[in-house]
């Protein structure tokens, strides 16, 4: 074979092979995995589909003993809780990764050490989360936090229920919990992989911490803090037990951020190992199918996002 | 390339091997283990020689779940020597988790006088232990309910399942109401219009109507916090299937189920355990419980008493549980349906006179087993079949008085009432293997 000058390596060693082989395998494994995944969710909730078709999303009702099963509610109360954890999440992830990457040393002293306890709380297992919600987190909020809300805040519709803990409000302070070591982990590597030339240009017009931080840092790196952010958020989606432990599993459709609420994921554990007939079994597929499909259109969404984003600036990490 | 990249990479080659070799292992062990979450399996391949019996006595009491099992093998190891050892054999089993803390006890004490039978339970729910059986999966099946007529079609043809009591449960109105120690009155039809949310109050007439006019009096003005389980479960079914009866509102609306339910009100907890802690820790709120918990934990919450269809507000005990389970049975039932097919025990019991002092909230939990083991269907070797119903027939005889302590009463179980275990026998005795009865 006649190689061009950058294919001049050895070639026919056994190791490339066996590495050609081997990362080819795991590429196509993924995407086998992936097609799989939506075959066999599709299938095994072919019964529900065929039986509520559209209604499924859009109906409101889930009572198992009368064979309804719509997933709206659930829908709503997987979008609530994700969107107030990165509500909340998101500024404080990305001060945290600000102040490791700009203010604090990076590689000791508190800087380090912080960064590590951050990464830290990202190892904790998620039920460990969801019983300290029920038992630290539920009796403050709903002492302290809610009634507080309801008083000032009353008389917008979003507090305005009876304040006893479990609900939407409690999950997504657990979620932002969750999160915030996810976004501020990675941001924080984007914010560190900004070339001091950046800073230093901006230092040399006379700017402050603030501003430089503010124009020359953020967005150059915003596509990787939107990556960040992105995974956060598919973290919070996607959570379960802790979720479960906190937002209150009431079927009906959510009237405030203080009321009880429920997500696709908790249907799924509460459900699971007691549907009773052939069609439950289909609709509790189907509820995971619904997530998969939410799953796949934020990432797309992601994805469209950060690709204009990138194409519409010079900056990029 | 520089030397802190390299030893990243190093780290993180290794890391990841290791994150390999879990996931495998982890593969491999739940390959050879079917039947799921969680599983108990009794190990014991010692003979039942004296010396070799106390050593595992020894190690059954540091692992068992209670430490009633350890008053209970005392009582055995005398009686070991009179058993005739059955030759090895697993069973698999698996089903309702309500059942589980209890069939673990009985698993444990059972390993002694057969030790060289394995059963294996797995807590998968009772939807996965009827589906497990209609494949095939389980020997014995294990359930909160009775199969549906739904469920029986699924079942192979020409099958006959028996459907086999194996222990009880009953079901308080729990509540956490500051400054009231007394039992509150209750009846079916207040509870209901409380979980429907048409009562919103606890000094509602509905409910101070049915208390003496002293607690009455103390009735707050409060709104009432409702709480039930989020996830399906046999509790909620018998709860249910008892709202169901007291009030055609709740039937036709909500109806019952051992799978999740569409709650009108209220808050979801997550098992029995999680409705007993949301109601300790919210003032004014009320919630379904399984009677285990209070057994376990006596005076840690108070609950009330719920009217019978005799008329008197009982307190539930594991007595006046297990009469209300006698009453069902001399009911005329399983005979008028031998496949007791959404046969309700709550309803058998709901109009039943005949014992004044029964508690109306009582279930009973099922082994689900094939008449004829024979079968393809059942997947069962002839050395499985004298294994499970071996296994069944101490359950229901030995193991409601011997195991853990007596009777089961410390896990809060109560005892199978007399004519039960007398069905249960006949049911047993008419399954057989290649046409000849097992036992």
């Amino acid at each position: 074979m006649t190689a061009s000058p950058k294919e001049k390596r050895r070639s026919g060693s056994k190791g490339d092979l066996v590495l050609k082989a081997v990362v080819g395998a795991a590429a196509v494994g993924v995407i086998a995995i992936l097609v799989g995944l939506g075959v066999e969710l599709t299938s095994g909730s072919w019964l529900s589909i065929k039986t509520f078709g559209l209604g499924f999303i859009t109906g409101s009702t889930w009572n198992p003993p009368h064979d309804i099963f719509n997933v709206f509610p659930f829908i709503l109360g997987t979008l609530i809780t994700s969107a107030l954890a990165l509500l909340f999440g998101l500024p404080i992830g990305l001060g945290v990764a600000i102040f490791l990457s700009e203010r604090a040393g990076r590689t000791r002293g508190v800087g380090a050490a912080l960064g590590s306890l951050v990464e830290l709380l990202a190892a904790v297992p998620s039920v460990i989360y969801g019983l300290w919600g029920l038992l630290v987190l539920v009796p403050f909020m709903r002492a302290y936090v809610e009634p507080t809300l309801k008083t000032y805040l009353g008389f917008t519709q979003l507090f305005n229920a009876a304040p006893f803990g479990l609900d939407l409000l409690t999950a997504g302070v657990v979620l932002t919990i969750m999160i915030i070591p996810t976004i501020s982990a990675v941001s924080r590597d984007v914010l560190n992989a900004v070339p001091n030339s950046q800073r230093e240009a901006m230092y040399s017009l006379g700017a402050t911490d603030w501003e430089v931080t503010r124009k020359a840092v953020l967005p150059y790196a915003r596509s990787g803090i939107f990556g960040a952010t992105i995974l956060g958020l598919g973290r919070a989606v996607g959570e379960t037990m802790a979720v479960t432990f906190v937002v209150g599993n009431a079927t009906a459709i959510p009237t405030s951020l203080i009321s009880p609420g429920y997500t696709l994921t908790s249907l799924i554990v509460n459900q699971f190992g007691t549907t009773t007939d052939p069609l439950s079994d289909a609709a509790l597929v189907e509820v995971g199918l619904v997530l998969f499909m939410l799953a796949l259109v934020i990432n797309a969404f992601a994805r469209v996002l950060v690709w204009r984003m990138t194409r519409s600036t010079r900056f990029r990490v | 390339m520089n030397l802190y990249k390299t030893a990243t990479s190093g780290t993180t080659i290794g890391l990841v091997v290791v994150l390999v070799v879990v996931v495998i292992a982890a593969g491999a062990y739940i390959a050879l283990n079917p039947g799921g979450t969680t599983t108990t399996t009794v190990v014991n391949t010692t003979t039942a020689t004296s010396t070799a019996t106390s050593t595992a006595t020894s190690t059954a009491i540091s692992t068992a779940t209670s430490t009633a099992v350890s008053t209970a093998t005392s009582t055995l190891t005398s009686t070991f020597t009179s058993n005739t050892l059955l030759p090895a054999a697993t069973v698999n089993a698996g089903g309702g988790t309500l059942v589980y803390p209890l069939m673990q006890a009985w698993i444990n004490t059972y390993s002694f006088v057969q030790p060289n039978i394995q059963i294996s339970y797995s807590a998968v729910g009772s939807g996965k232990g009827i589906a497990g059986i209609t494949s095939g999966l389980y020997t014995i099946g294990e359930s909160d309910a009775p199969l549906s007529k739904a469920q029986y079609a699924g079942l192979p043809a020409n099958s006959t399942l028996l459907t086999i009591p194996v222990s009880d449960s009953g079901i308080i109105p729990a509540y956490n109401l500051p400054g009231i120690t007394a039992h509150l009155n209750f009846t079916g039809n207040v509870l209901a219009e409380i979980f429907y949310g048409s009562i919103t109050m606890w000094n509602d007439p509905r409910i101070a109507n049915l208390q003496s006019p002293s607690v009455a009096a103390q009735l707050p003005t409060h709104a009432i916090q409702v709480y039930h389980r989020s996830d399906g479960s046999g509790t909620m079914y018998g709860f249910t299937q008892f709202l169901s009866d007291s009030n055609s509102t709740w039937k036709s609306q909500i109806g019952y189920s051992t799978g999740t339910l569409a709650w009108p009100v209220g808050i979801g907890c997550l098992h029995n355990a999680g409705v007993a802690d949301c109601i300790a820790t919210t003032p004014y709120s009320i919630g379904p419980l399984e009677i285990a918990y209070e057994i376990a934990n006596p005076g840690q919450i108070n609950y009330g008493a719920v009217r019978n269809a005799f008329g008197n507000y009982i307190v539930a005990n594991l007595t006046n549980i297990s009469g209300a389970l006698a009453a069902a049975i001399s009911n005329g039932l399983p005979s008028t349906d031998p496949q007791w097919t959404s046969y309700s025990v709550i309803q058998a019991t709901f109009n039943d006179t005949s014992d004044p002092y029964i508690y109306p909230v009582s279930t009973f939990t099922y082994a689900l087993v094939y008449q004829d083991l024979s079968a393809s269907y059942a997947s069962t070797s002839q050395a499985q079949a004298v294994a499970a119903l071996n296994f069944l027939s101490w359950v229901v005889n030995d193991g409601q008085s011997k195991s853990p302590t007596s009777s089961g009463a410390t896990l809060g179980y109560p005892p199978l009432p007399l004519s039960a275990v007398t069905l249960d026998n006949s049911l047993l005795a008419s399954i057989t293997y290649n046409g000849t009865p097992v036992l």
